[in-house]
């Protein structure tokens, strides 16, 4: 428990949970998860890739949450939540183990083991498409070309179905199923935008991605940080300041990164919306993990009240208003393109209504909808710290399970427990266990709250008359 | 300490000059609706009148002649008068975000600009309802909008996003009303109270509800205060969403796009804050209520105006984007040649007949308010004045653009056409600002233009010693919550 010196500086006491067990823990399930992934890579790596992107994108858009919600703080210039500021920080300060997830990513995309995104990859080259002087001889109008490209559209969205039947439903020969025409215009639907999707631009994207962030979270951690030691009032509008540029660049790297590693595994799909999805959803993910911290470091005494329920409830509502956006934004996207029902559209969610794939979908409108909806919704509930970790639990899991609706489908697998599931859970645990593990050292290593920061004394005496 | 106490090192000041009393506030609010209109306010409300007086002239030729006497045309079926419809809707939605949202996140600066932007809300509502109403051609009919049950069994249909448009904006109003009603009724006892004339006394004491200022009653009030903004939160995001889903259901390139929801919320806050702006700086002058919204307010929302301008550029440059590397050609053609004019030429070598009008939107909208990532310009008054202008031109392009480039130019070209307005046109949006103005006018004069019992409770004295009550618990807290700024 507490001690003397704990209270001074507000620092993790040698003894506690978070700072003795908490890694370990963490770290083992990242070795389960090593041990698994590696034995998904070695049974197929194709579908490996999938599992893969699943689990590193589910850690990413939780560090991706914490960047914003720690930007979104210094540009609004709030006090109720400095105190738990830092829990946030020290999670945004996980990117560099974001960046090194990466690269297994990058380099087994770029070298072709993983085949995710090869449909794009081998537009230009002898893939399993067809030569790229097919399309020649078509000179016809747009009209002719964009009704055929419909076609391939809707063959497109029969894939699935025709893979499975024919059971090899990891291999990436879609366009098999295709008539010459379908191909054809798929094809070159597909090569108008061969060089933004080109592997080496497509990979020198991701890193332009991976540096911004590990850049932000670097800057606003150790200014945080110094903040601590030298109490240096001017740092305040200093990070204030760069808040705005900041959270520029944070939201089209989120956004590109978004279509870049997501969105792009259906590379003739499209969707305006998808980053601000991906962004609705990261702020929920890191929102319940705060509050998880949050109620923990309040249920041990271990910040001696400065983070109390008054800052929690607060942050449960924000939670719940995300909740509400996420939901918003993802009924946009999928009422605008049921309703249109233009077929190159409907596709992506045709996928997501098969091969088990609609109970996904609806766990994802009753789990992350709903429910959380109605359970959260009142402020006895939100009050009720042992509900809300419940509930934050909860959200969490749907929030992975989110990823998964967006990555997995993609696989041309069907959804039930087999091997492939099992890997994807391996992914998950390694990317998860390797972040966690190092943002629970984090927290051992400084103070628990932001102790320089000029508005700590209000948000201490926070209370909420509403 | 104090709660609120600012800390001058980092840029914190009060917010409203130090020494302003509550009396100040009750003083330089209540007197406008006690003494003799300015100069100033009968300077704004002639023309506003004959503004008015053009729009029931407008009407009643339109309603004699038809609509036919509006530019639209095929295949350009909605033109200026629905482009009208969702520039007002627009403007309304700043004074729901400033009294709901921001209230939520306990903005305290919107105290001073909360009633008037509300009262903007309704107003605009009621200019925007013109249009649709109009539209049909025969307005005496427009009870057909609503489902009533007939003995013709004749329905409205409710797959039609114009039906939940419907729903959306008239619940959007009723709420809208009641919220700025109930929040004035404490403000309207003041006004009650410090009548000298028995007429004067029965009015304000009838819109008073009977309020007497009791602690019972004000508990009443903030528990009220609260769910309205509560309800009235996701009204800001369903009115614009469904306003936008009018377009976005279709299958038209330039209409069907995911990411019209947001964007259009996005682009209706960006409008009616840049809008709130312009009025206030005028009727700020005329009344001289320089120190309850002073350049702090002004700061701030010039703040807001550049945050929402950039959530409207990233829309535009997802939909850009999208539409190239959707590698759909029809989507192509209305961005690159429609709207960016010189990326597409047609046949003939020819730009997008409308090419200006886009960069005329994206002018306004994205490059003039990157003025405000300087102080200069966020705090000097002829600039931000200028500045949200040209923001509400460009957010009337902004619509202009979507709705006549995606339809004059759709999928055929044999039948692609133009668009060219009307006088009638013309006149009827003037004429709905000579409604707006009118109405805004009047509200000014005779009901307190800023929420005097809101904007009381931010002044420093009106914060009693919370931390008192708490202080023990915190006390080692204290200790190391170096350095205690504000003790």
């Amino acid at each position: 428990m507490a001690t003397d010196s704990n209270q001074q500086d507000y620092r993790l006491p040698a003894n506690s949970f978070l700072a003795t067990t908490a890694w370990k823990v963490s770290a083992a399930l990242a070795a389960v998860g090593l041990v698994g992934s590696i034995a998904g890579y070695a049974a197929d790596a194709n579908r490996f890739g999938y599992s893969y992107l699943f689990g590193f994108f589910a850690v990413t858009t939780l560090m991706l949450g914490a960047m914003f919600l720690v930007l979104i703080q210094h540009m609004t210039a709030g006090h109720w939540g400095v105190t738990s500021r830092r829990i946030f920080e020290v999670f945004m300060a996980g990117a560099p183990v974001i960046a090194l997830l990466a690269l297994p990513l990058l380099a087994g995309s770029m070298s072709g083991r993983f085949g995710m995104y090869d449909e794009w990859r081998l537009v230009n080259g002898p893939g399993n498409h067809e030569s790229s002087g097919h399309g020649e001889d078509d000179h016809g109008g747009a009209a002719e070309h964009s009704a055929l490209t419909i076609g391939a559209g809707v063959a497109h969205a029969q894939e699935p179905e025709a893979a499975a039947d024919e059971g090899h439903g990891a291999e990436h020969g879609e366009a098999h199923a295709h008539t010459p025409q379908e191909q054809r215009l798929h094809h070159r639907t597909l090569q108008a935008k061969s060089g933004w999707l080109e592997s080496s631009v497509w990979v020198f994207r991701s890193l332009a991605y991976l540096v911004a962030w590990c850049l932000i979270a670097f800057l606003y951690f150790r200014w945080s940080t110094r903040q601590d030691e030298t109490k240096d009032k001017m740092l305040t509008p200093k990070m204030q300041n760069a808040s705005y540029l900041s959270s520029f660049v944070f939201g089209l790297t989120l956004t590109f990164a978004a279509f870049d590693w997501v969105m792009s595994l259906e590379p003739a799909w499209y969707s305006t919306i998808f980053g601000v999805i991906i962004f609705g959803g990261s702020a929920i993910g890191m929102l319940a993990v705060g509050c998880l911290v949050a109620i923990h470091l309040h249920k041990h005494n271990l910040t001696h009240g400065a983070v109390n329920g008054e800052h929690i409830n607060d942050l449960s509502r924000l939670m719940f208003g995300f909740i509400c956006f996420w939901t918003y934004v993802q009924f946009s996207q999928w009422m605008l393109i049921w309703y249109a029902g233009i077929p190159e559209e409907a596709t992506w969610f045709h996928r997501r209504w098969q091969g088990g794939f609609e109970w996904v979908t609806l766990t994802l409108i009753f789990g992350h909808f709903v429910a959380p909806f109605f359970l959260l919704i009142s402020r006895v509930q939100k009050r009720n710290l042992g509900w809300l970790q419940k509930m934050c639990l909860w959200l969490l899991v749907m929030h992975v399970v989110d990823l998964y609706w967006f990555v997995v489908p993609q696989a041309h697998t069907p959804a039930q427990l087999d091997a492939a599931v099992i890997y994807d859970l391996a992914a998950l645990l390694l990317c998860g266990g390797a972040f966690f593990t190092f943002v629970l050292k984090g927290f051992a290593r400084f103070p628990l709250i932001p102790v320089g920061d000029p508005r700590l004394s209000r948000s201490l005496h926070h209370h909420q008359t509403y | 300490m104090s709660d609120d106490t600012p800390i001058y090192e980092i840029g914190e000041t009060y917010l409203l000059p130090q020494g302003t009393t509550v009396h100040d506030i009750t003083e330089a609010v209540a007197r406008v609706t006690e003494t003799k209109a300015p100069r100033g306010w009968w300077i704004c409300f002639l023309p506003s009148v004959s503004l008015l007086g053009l729009m029931t002239a407008v009407i009643a030729y339109l309603l004699a002649m038809g609509i036919g006497v509006w530019g639209n045309n095929a295949p350009a079926y909605w033109g200026w008068d629905i482009t009208n419809f969702v520039w007002w809707i627009g403007i309304g939605h700043a004074g729901t975000l400033i009294s709901a949202i921001l209230f939520l996140f306990r903005q305290k600066w919107r105290t001073s600009i909360n009633r008037f932007a509300e009262a903007m809300t309704v107003m605009a509502v009621l200019c925007a309802a013109m249009f649709p109403a109009l539209h049909t051609g025969r307005p005496w009919f427009d009870y057909y909008l609503f489902p009533i049950p007939n003995q013709m069994d004749m329905w409205p249909n409710f797959k039609s996003p114009l039906m939940w448009d419907v729903f959306a904006v008239n619940t959007y109003l009723t709420i809208s009303v009641i919220f700025w009603f109930v929040g004035l009724i404490p403000d309207f006892a003041t006004l009650r109270d410090r009548s000298e004339t028995m007429l004067r006394r029965r009015i304000y004491g009838f819109l008073a509800l009977g309020w007497r200022g009791s602690h019972r009653g004000w508990q009443h009030y903030e528990r009220a205060y609260l769910i309205f903004a509560g309800i009235s939160t996701p009204l800001v995001l369903s009115v614009h969403s469904v306003v936008s889903f009018d377009f976005a259901t279709s299958v038209i390139p330039g209409w069907h796009t995911t990411i019209f929801p947001p964007y259009f919320v996005a682009g209706a806050v960006f409008s009616g804050f840049a809008l709130v702006m312009t009025m206030m700086l005028i009727v700020r002058a005329v009344f001289g209520m320089h120190n309850l919204v002073n350049i702090r307010h002004l700061d701030l929302m010039n703040k807001f105006m550049l945050g929402t301008s950039m959530i409207v550029g990233y829309a535009y440059a997802m939909e850009f984007f999208i539409a190239w590397y959707s590698g759909n050609p029809y989507e192509q053609w209305v961005f690159l040649h429609n709207r960016a004019g010189f990326a597409q030429l047609d046949s003939l070598g020819n730009w997008g007949p409308l090419w200006w009008s886009y960069w005329a939107m994206i002018s306004c909208n994205v490059l003039v308010p990157q003025i405000f990532w300087f102080k200069k310009c966020r705090t000097s008054i002829p600039i931000m004045f200028v500045a949200t202008i040209l923001i509400n031109i460009g957010m009337w392009f902004e619509r202009f653009v979507i709705i006549v480039t995606s339809l004059t130019q759709d999928f055929l070209p044999s039948s692609w056409g133009n668009f060219h307005p009307t006088f009638i046109d013309v006149g009827l949006y003037l004429g709905t600002f000579g409604l707006f103005l009118t109405l805004f006018l009047l509200f000014v004069r005779w009901i307190p233009m800023i929420a005097i019992a809101e904007l009381k409770a931010t002044l420093p004295g009106a914060h009693p010693n919370l931390h008192h009550h708490h202080g023990e618990e915190h006390d080692h807290a204290h200790a190391s919550a170096e350095p205690a700024p504000a003790e």
